[in-house]
């Protein structure tokens, strides 16, 4: 019976997909576009995994990460949704992501000998965990803020150590890396669908700029993505390295290969259409780096792909500066039938007296903070510090600040290990992708502000856990 | 190779059906079905997911039994997220308000708030009074509601609301 459920499960995996897709075409037909690309890229995980030959748990990983962007898809929220009615506990508790990383890691009990965390990682799970439990301790409303640090917080520990316990070769490495961004076409195209059905095919950079003041209001691009065109970005910035390294290390596997490809363009369109432009910068800067070592390490293709988005990126960066100093309409009476809207908040001053604020909150509620996700309640004036620094001490006190610090040293050090060691491509292309991606990410969040998770939608903070664990998994391998 | 040859038969036909289907997209969900409440306040202050600012000199705080918006110059004050609706329907956009100062107009527009399909009108009045616009959505993608000053004013939110209305609701 259970080898003919083998022999048989693509069959019962595209039965099952059809299935959902009849369903959602009768209640939503408006979200089959995802479902469709959802069918696609999980068409490509399984030929990519189908000739792997991996373990039953590493094929379980590879899984959560598939699973890992499509946390805010439709049917997820919908779900989302209903638990969140029941209470906020429930709603983390059995959220899609916390199901699937508890399961994965019971998976691997009773596998003997496998990975142990390193010392440092150790130490950074625990900092993270007792900030967030401290901090929830210490909030006003307990039981919401200890709920969020489940999804934000414990999960991404959970994912992490499932990684270091399972541990990865160099080809699950990249099936591990490959998983995340074959997903990542599902929100991606669902966002640029949204974006060119509201603002046409853009033609200049002004026409991204118009786009850009659009977007300063929730538009169907925002409400079938992560909620805004910041959240967004910092997805991309975590897989951008990955989709592009994925042109090197599927060198051999053209469907792959182009599959890599079309995942990076779509990621790299989710930065240029929102002009989100602290993540251009940073993005631009990373895929110069990437392009540096493809290049260095004989991968043309990937060099000058990484190349072309980064000038890409720094092109579009300097000619779409927005003007958002403060240009206020209606001068006279107004005139129904001819609104202009526009962005009146000055950006620059808005974010730096977000961030004194958040320093202040931060200071009163020392050394505990406020709690995960309570910062709104402190400062409703700007919601948020625009620094996961400075978010991370007010709401997990000096613990969240210490974890964010040695989670730097952490990506620091293994960075220097990676450039010490020189491993071959096989192990040193998946780690590249990983620091980049985990980097970028940090540069950006610390830099312009990012979430670790929205809700229970832990997509940033499941993809950071997945890339550092797995650098530091790589990093001790024997080459 | 036949799982394949059907897989891929399959998933190019889904991807053809679910990019046509994509405008059904834009409409709402069973949440929204029934209408819209467009509350201004969340945890006391300006519900920045549905409301944008549209000048720096309005400020938005919680009023007697509803939302207080005052501003000092005249103009558009704030714009609303999309709204889904559905095709061919009429709409109403509900108003309970009242002016104490100066004169304000809450009116519905496209998806991109350039356009006024329908317009309502706070006269100056301290007691709240019920005002309706309707339009439809006809050739319409997305509603927004854009709040007008022609001056200095302050208006007091009760409530604001996006409902379906009969055909006959709506002129033409």
């Amino acid at each position: 019976m259970r080898r003919r459920l083998a022999a048989n499960a693509g069959w019962i995996a595209l039965a099952s997909w059809a299935a959902c897709y009849l369903a959602v075409a009768l209640v939503r037909p408006g979200f089959l576009l995802e479902l469709a690309v959802a069918g696609c890229a999980g068409a490509l995980a399984w030929h990519m995994l189908s000739g792997a030959s991996l373990s039953p748990s590493r094929l379980a990983l590879a899984g959560l990460a598939f699973l890992l962007p499509l946390v805010n898809t439709w049917p997820v929220r919908v779900y989302a949704a209903g638990l969140d009615r029941v209470s906020p506990w429930a709603a983390a508790l059995f959220s899609v992501s916390s199901i699937a990383a508890i399961g994965v890691l019971a998976l691997t009990r009773g596998e003997p000998g496998r990975g142990r965390p390193p010392l440092l990682l150790g130490l950074l799970a625990a900092l993270a965990l007792g900030g967030a439990a401290a901090g929830a301790a210490a909030a006003g409303d307990s039981s919401a803020a200890g709920a969020a640090s489940w999804s934000a917080i414990a999960v991404a520990v959970l994912v992490g150590a499932a990684v270091i316990r399972i541990g990865a070769d160099a080809h699950s490495a990249r099936a591990l890396l490959t998983a995340p961004v074959l997903a990542a076409l599902v929100p991606a195209s669902a966002g640029i669908a949204a974006y060119l059905s509201s603002f046409g095919l853009p033609r200049s950079v002004g026409d991204l700029t118009a786009g850009k003041i659009a977007l300063h209001r929730q538009y169907l691009f925002q409400e079938l993505t992560f909620g805004n065109v910041g959240h967004l970005a910092d997805f991309a910035l975590l897989l951008l390295p990955a989709g592009v390294l994925g042109l090197a290390w599927w060198r051999g596997r053209p469907l792959l290969q182009l599959a890599s490809g079309v995942a990076s363009a779509a990621l790299a369109a989710c930065l240029l259409l929102p002009l989100v432009r602290s993540g251009l910068a940073v993005g631009s800067a990373t895929l110069l780096c990437v392009a540096a070592v493809a290049l260095a390490r004989g991968h043309r293709l990937a060099g000058v792909v990484a190349a072309g988005g980064a000038a890409l990126f720094a092109a579009v960066l300097v000619a779409g500066q927005v003007d958002r100093g403060g240009d206020v309409p209606g001068g006279g009476r107004p005139h129904p039938g001819d609104f202009r809207v526009t962005v009146v908040d000055a950006s620059a001053q808005f974010r730096l007296e977000a961030l004194r604020a958040g320093l202040r909150v931060a200071r009163e509620h020392l050394p505990w903070g406020v709690g995960t996700d309570q910062y709104l309640l402190h400062d409703p004036v700007h919601a948020s510090p625009h620094s996961l620094a400075v978010a991370a001490v007010a709401e997990q006190g000096v613990a969240g600040g210490l974890a964010l610090a040695l989670l730097v040293a952490v990506l620091a050090g293994e960075g220097l290990r990676l450039a010490r060691r020189r491993p071959p491509d096989e192990i040193a292309l998946p780690a590249l992708a990983c620091l980049a991606g985990a980097a970028a990410y940090l540069v950006n969040a610390v830099g312009a502000g990012a979430l670790l998770a929205l809700g229970t939608a832990n997509v940033w903070a499941g993809l950071l856990a997945l890339q550092v664990a797995l650098l530091v998994v790589l990093g001790r391998r024997q080459p | 190779v036949t799982l394949r040859v059907v897989a891929s038969v399959l998933l190019a036909s889904a991807l053809a059906a679910g990019v046509a289907a994509f405008p059904y997209a834009y409409e709402p969900g069973r949440a929204e079905a029934e209408g819209i409440d467009l509350s201004l306040l969340e945890g006391g202050r300006l519900d920045g997911t549905t409301w944008s600012r549209q000048s720096p000199s309005v400020a938005v705080a919680p009023g007697a039994g509803g939302a207080q918006v005052r501003a000092e110059t005249p103009g558009v004050l704030l714009v609303s997220r999309t709204l889904a609706i559905r095709r061919d329907t009429c709409y109403a956009l509900d108003v309970v308000a009242s002016a104490p100062r100066g004169d304000i107009v809450l009116a519905l527009a496209d998806e991109s708030a350039t356009r006024t399909l329908a317009a309502v009108r706070v006269p100056p009045s301290a007691a709240p009074r019920r005002s309706q616009a309707t339009a439809s959505s006809r050739g319409e993608r997305r509603f927004s509601v854009v709040v007008s000053a022609t001056g200095p004013a302050t208006v007091l939110v009760r409530s604001l609301r996006l409902t379906p209305a009969p055909d006959a609701a709506c002129p033409g």
